[in-house]
């Protein structure tokens, strides 16, 4: 009784703490993980044929296969453009914020920024379809204006619909993390750069830029990745665009070749961590790979 | 001593806890209790309760038949999942999905009966079995074996064309909808089979149901060439009839009439047809999942959803022909002018399952795709 009960005395608070993170990342997220890994090698075919026998098929058949194939490299062309324009903009309005806000006013208005993300994600994209669409808000402005005389169709149900979705969804989670870098940046470096000779423009480039690149390299975490695996945008807005969410979903759901969709699925996350290393070693931060 | 009991709370585990983390659990605990106690004692024996899922077609969630069900049986909690297309309810049924009853068609139940995902249903159990049509009853295509195995519901036709009027002038053949002057104002259904009979239709392939791969190839190289003039791929009644009303789309090839049918009723200048005569009829109903465990609660919702009361809304707002014989004598005139008739329903293509369904799925995939 004794032995047992110093046995329990041995046992760590933080062990215990961790206890229901850990039973809940095993059964919702290293199980299903470890349950598409293994579906991904079995043979299969539509209307949920499986056939528990080692194959690597599904793989040679997402990297060759000429649909999958070109999905897989507009998905990746698209989400690089969508990261780049978000960067484009997100970045001026965080260095404004950062830098030339006094006090906490840039983090106010940070947090005003954020206040969509409380939103529904569904309904954010809904709201696009009101402002998009034929009748929507943008159209309904330019005709009224005259600068219209037919409403402009290429604003919704296309690839530039996702485009402005997408955007929209993903600019709080890039202004954020460079908002935080670029602050944390010691006016001192400024001032001793500007005593040695150097220009706004040399200091920018030469200081802020590769100081700031961190934040850039956290954005691409939280816009890439969720980009090239989404599908609720180009289902709801994108008309007849196909990406690489759309093709997973549509093999688990409607085809039901759940070998083929697991083995996207893994080459998504492959890709996507081998994205995310490569950025991260560019950016210079060593020690998440380390 | 200080010391000591500090230690107790923030290194070790398991043998003691704080005064108030005790108190807390067991008033939770009574309070849990007291609540499944109370929740006991309100379930009058010998009435039927309980949760059943229902995995069905989005019509049955309208609040017209939803909520006026748990009008009737408060004790009877039924849980909707929604299914688009039955491919999707079928590898989702066999991935595992767990549902208690759910609606097929009957070209459906051959491969539901085979793959053991639905059990026979007793027919003496539905107070309203006996209203519905006698040749409804006896058809043969749910029945396996003399075991019924579909309750049939209703009955009706799709790939129609629906079309905007004051957009669109007349469509009378299959090839018309592809016009160049229609551009990006298309929507083709996104079902493999109905998205591929369609495609059959504007070929001139007789036979729709079999198709050789060639012929399947062929009809993607159809809709490949014609993809720039398509806006997209619809995949519900309620998102078809959003985007015609609108004006983002003028021509819906693959919904039943339904859809025309609702959009004058809100004032808009619609119209459809069946272009050369040729379209597909369906005829669905409700199944009983093979691990179904409250029966009675499933059997209980069955016979609600053939009562004359909802079979009635059903044609009324949906323009389904109905199963029970009272509802279709209480139609309004009007409304049975829209209704599939018996004529127009022997007329069309019964939908079915192609023998080389496999190939279609992927070839689907691939017209979607691009």
């Amino acid at each position: 009784m004794n032995r047992l009960r110093s046995l329990r005395w041995r046992i760590p608070i933080y062990v215990l703490y961790s206890i229901p993170s850990i039973v809940y990342l095993t059964i919702f997220f290293y199980i299903p993980i470890m349950m598409i890994i293994v579906y991904s090698f079995w043979q299969g075919g539509p209307l949920y044929k499986i056939v528990r026998v080692f194959t690597l098929e599904n793989y040679v058949r997402f990297f060759t296969d000429e649909l999958s194939r070109n999905v897989l490299i507009w998905t990746n062309l698209l989400a690089l453009l969508i990261f780049g324009i978000v960067i484009i903009i997100a970045y001026p309005i965080a260095y404004f914020l950062a830098r030339m806000m006094k006090g906490e006013t840039g983090l106010k208005i940070i947090l005003l920024i954020l206040i969509p993300l409380e939103m529904n994600y569904l309904i954010r994209i809904f709201a696009w379809r009101n402002i998009l669409g034929e009748s929507g808000l943008i159209n309904s402005t330019l005709l009224s204006l005259g600068v219209i005389n037919e409403p402009l169709t290429m604003l919704f149900h296309s690839i530039y619909a996702i485009v402005i979705v997408a955007i929209h969804n993903d600019l709080p989670y890039a202004i954020f993390p460079l908002y935080i870098t670029l602050k944390s940046i010691p006016r001192s470096l400024y001032e001793a750069a500007m005593d040695l000779g150097s220009n706004r423009l040399s200091v920018f480039f030469r200081i802020t830029l590769p100081l700031s690149l961190p934040g850039v390299a956290i954005a691409f975490l939280f816009i890439y990745i969720p980009t090239v695996g989404e599908f609720a945008i180009p289902a709801l807005v994108g008309g007849k665009t196909y990406l690489l969410g759309n093709l997973i979903t549509r093999g688990f759901l409607d085809i039901g070749n759940w070998p083929f969709a697991s083995a996207a699925t893994m080459s998504i996350l492959v890709l996507t961590l081998i994205a995310m290393f490569v950025v991260f070693k560019l950016t210079g931060m060593r020690w998440l790979y380390r | 001593m200080e010391i000591e009991k500090y230690r107790r709370y923030d290194e070790v585990s398991g043998i003691s806890f704080p005064r108030s983390i005790i108190i807390v659990t067991v008033i939770a605990v009574v309070v849990v209790a007291a609540i499944s106690a109370y929740a006991i004692l309100l379930t009058q024996p010998g009435k039927v309760s309980g949760k059943i899922i229902a995995f069905v077609w989005e019509d049955y969630t309208m609040p017209e038949v939803a909520d006026n069900f748990t009008k009737l049986y408060p004790d009877i909690i039924v849980e909707y999942s929604i299914f688009t297309d039955q491919p999707e309810m079928f590898t989702k049924l066999k991935a595992g999905f767990k549902a208690d009853v759910i609606s097929p068609c009957v070209d459906y139940i051959p491969s539901l009966v085979k793959a053991g995902l639905i059990q026979p249903i007793d027919p003496s159990r539905l107070k309203n079995w006996n209203k519905l049509f006698k040749d409804v009853r006896e058809y043969p295509g749910i029945w396996f074996d003399g075991k019924l195995y579909m309750v049939p519901t209703d009955m009706g036709s799709e790939t129609a064309v629906v079309f905007r009027k004051d957009k669109v002038s007349f469509i009378e053949s299959w090839m018309d909808v592809f016009k160049p002057e229609y551009k990006e104002k298309i929507l083709i259904i996104d079902d493999p089979r109905l998205g591929i009979v369609i495609g059959a239709f504007a070929l001139g392939y007789e036979d729709p149901w079999n198709l050789s791969r060639e012929d399947l190839e062929k009809i993607k190289e159809f809709y490949r060439e014609r993809r720039d003039l398509i806006l997209g791929f619809y995949e519900s009644d309620l998102e078809v009839r959003d985007m015609l009303a609108s004006g983002e789309a003028w021509i819906a090839a693959g919904p039943s009439p339904t859809i025309a049918y609702w959009l004058i009723s809100e004032g808009i200048d619609a119209g459809f047809t069946f272009p050369e005569g040729k379209g597909t009829s369906w005829f669905c109903g409700m199944s009983i999942v093979k691990d179904a465990q409250n029966l009675d609660a499933v059997y209980t919702y069955i016979d609600y959803i053939i009562s004359k009361e909802v079979e009635l809304y059903f044609a009324e707002e949906w323009l389904y022909s109905p199963s029970n014989e009272e509802a279709y004598m209480e139609i309004s005139p009007e409304v049975r002018g829209w209704l599939t008739s018996p004529e127009l329903f022997q007329k069309l293509i019964p939908l079915t399952e192609p023998p080389n369904i496999d190939e279609w799925l992927e070839v689907w995939e691939e017209i979607v795709g691009g």
